[in-house]
């Protein structure tokens, strides 16, 4: 207790110290950890055991873990309620990521069973099929021995499903999919990797190594559009784009199991996308890594889960530049400003106390929803 | 005779003294402060979150064993995350239980036998005191997961105030009666830890992720 108390008070002088720091904001203790004085914690769901999954749809937000689904009424967003759960035990140490839906149906993979339905069937994994259109009474409604990968991306309005390593599920009829024997990246630079996104309707973007934009108006012949490549070879975990106009692909890397922050560490990157009608390139402008620090600082002395960066959602507002708010396990949630030529500010920062932020959520213009591999939801207030 | 007597008093209290019938509190276990972290490795803001093992005592009260765990701090129920648990694994007479606490909880099967399904559909933001027996282990691919059967569910609190965490065991639950001795326990109640604070990684694999450990140093012989 004794050396808690040492440890805040700590960290009100180093606040105090560090306001040479690009954001002047100094650091604060709350209940949920350490944070910049321009972001407030203020409360924690504890009902999530590794979860990173997410996502944000008409007022609902829709999260999962290594047992379950979970549906989240959003009318008071500093205050959310769990209306709807769908138990799908099990993937055995992690969850599945960057879980995608329509608000209609949902599509999850667990890469370790395909019996998560507690229907048994042949074979190691499944991509499964979610009814969530009543909120309260969410329901697997079918299923695709064979078709989980990492992430499963819903693309044209979950018509159809991309693998974050190719396959390609047709989901037309929800109640049959079937798995496509054709892969998206069939003749492409990149055939896969880490995660797709869809940008636009029809228009899709990879997180891998060439990144590609990808029109996917057909989606059994995607064209390539334009690419991106870094010199050193790097893997890209996540591909970030508010639209095609914008001006910069927000991007970022993964490293895990790396308890020291050093150079190699993976980045929040920025990429420049002003010219990919013409050029069919993108170029990386700007990156930003963690370091090691006090805890007191805002940075921890080691690393969980790894030095890196992970997931990242950019602000409602953004445009041609603005806020990006990012997971980087241990680090926490980061605020990072991206400006008008593409580089890159931090502006803000929450530390979780004995968490490993996986993801990062805007609910509202202000409100951030951090899923933490350790915590559960940590609810953030953005206060710019 | 007188000196008779004597020997006989001194001699059984010796005997009493080896293994006394408690019927006060009897510490059982004591835990440094400020190890809670990583494998014992202290990491600020896990104390703050009840994670920091002080020591623990039990207590017969009627028909019931009081277990308390005493912590260096404890927040309120349901703010330690649904992903931790605090097991203590222990005997009676013997033979092993465990019991595992949860301050939150979505209920699930058991990740191994997918069994145990009392708790699905059932969403508990006060948590739960299990008890459960007859502990084994299985591969499960490349991990050794630990299943412990689950005997009944126990009456238990979260304290902030006290920072403590205690559970009433009923005597008939562990077949313990007047006399019976409690303490630690064996076998795969206690593989993944005697007492600990652990994530759900360390039901799943013998490589364990345990937060916090303790092990039961001291035995309770119930009394009368």
């Amino acid at each position: 207790m004794r050396k808690v108390a040492a440890l805040l008070a700590a960290a009100l002088l180093v606040g105090s110290l560090t306001a040479q720091t690009a954001s002047a904001v100094t650091a604060g203790p709350s209940p949920g950890g350490m944070s910049s004085d321009n972001v407030e914690w203020l409360s924690h769901i504890p009902l999530s055991v590794d979860g990173v999954g997410g996502r944000v749809v008409d007022g609902y937000f829709y999260t999962n873990d290594q047992h379950k689904v979970m549906i989240f009424d959003l009318k008071d967003p500093v205050n959310p309620q769990l209306v709807g759960q769908v138990l799908m035990p099990q993937e055995w140490l992690y969850s599945r990521e960057d879980i995608d839906t329509n608000g209609k149906i949902m599509v999850v993979p667990n890469t370790v069973t395909a019996s998560a339905d507690l229907q048994p069937s042949a074979g190691t994994n499944a991509a499964y099929i979610i009814d969530v259109e009543d909120k309260a009474n969410p329901r697997i409604i079918s299923k695709v021995v064979g078709g989980a990968q990492h992430t499963l991306s819903c693309i044209l309005d979950c018509k159809w499903v991309y693998g974050s390593d190719g396959i390609i599920i047709d989901v037309r009829n929800p109640l049959k999919p079937k798995l496509v024997d054709k892969e998206w990246g069939e003749g492409l630079p990149a055939g896969g990797g880490h995660d797709v996104e869809e940008i636009a309707p029809g228009y899709v973007l990879t997180a891998t190594q060439p990144i590609q934009l990808l029109d996917v108006h057909n989606p059994l012949k995607p064209k390539l559009l334009a690419m991106g490549r870094n010199t050193d070879g790097r893997f890209i975990h996540t591909g970030r784009w508010v639209d095609l106009n914008d001006k910069f692909l927000l991007m970022a890397g993964e490293t895990n199991n790396r308890v020291r922050c050093n150079e190699t560490a993976a980045a929040f990157m920025t990429w420049d996308a002003s010219t990919w009608r013409k050029t069919h390139t993108f170029n990386m402008i700007d990156e930003y890594r963690m370091v090691n620090g006090t805890y007191a600082d805002g940075n921890p002395a080691v690393n969980q889960v790894g030095c890196s960066s992970h997931w990242h959602e950019a602000h409602p507002d953004f445009h041609n530049g603005g806020i990006v708010a990012a997971a980087f396990f241990e680090h926490g949630t980061r605020f990072i400003n991206v400006t008008g030529t593409g580089k890159i500010q931090e502006k803000g920062w929450f530390m979780p106390a004995a968490g490993s932020t996986g993801a990062v959520y805007w609910v509202t213009d202000e409100i951030v929803y951090a899923v933490d591999y350790n915590r559960g939801i940590d609810i953030l207030r953005w206060k710019g | 005779m007188r000196k008779l007597l004597a020997i006989a008093l001194t001699g059984g209290l010796l005997v009493g003294m080896l293994v006394p019938a408690q019927a006060k509190p009897a510490q059982v276990f004591e835990d440094i402060a400020g190890d809670a972290g990583n494998q014992d490795s202290g990491v600020p803001g896990f104390d703050q979150l009840g994670f920091d093992l002080i020591g623990g005592t039990i207590e017969r009260k009627g028909a019931n064993l009081d277990f308390t765990v005493l912590h260096a701090a404890m927040p309120p129920v349901n703010q330690p995350p649904e992903k931790v648990r605090f097991m203590w694994g222990f005997a009676v007479d013997g033979t092993s239980y465990r019991v595992t606490v949860k301050s939150a909880d979505v209920g699930k099967p058991n990740p191994v036998a997918q069994s145990d399904t009392d708790r699905i559909g059932k969403v508990d933001p006060q948590g739960f005191f299990r008890l459960e027996g007859d502990c084994g282990s299985q591969v499960v691919g490349a991990l050794q997961a630990v299943h412990c059967p689950t005997i009944g569910y126990l009456t238990g609190a979260f304290d902030a105030a006290a920072k403590t965490i205690s559970f009433s065991v009923p005597l008939k639950l562990i077949k313990a009666k007047p006399g019976s001795v409690i303490s630690g326990g064996g076998g795969d109640a206690v593989s993944i830890c005697a007492i600990c604070w652990t994530t759900h990684v360390g039901e799943r694999s013998l490589n364990t992720t345990n937060i916090d450990s303790a092990a039961q140093s001291g035995t309770y012989k119930i009394p009368k």
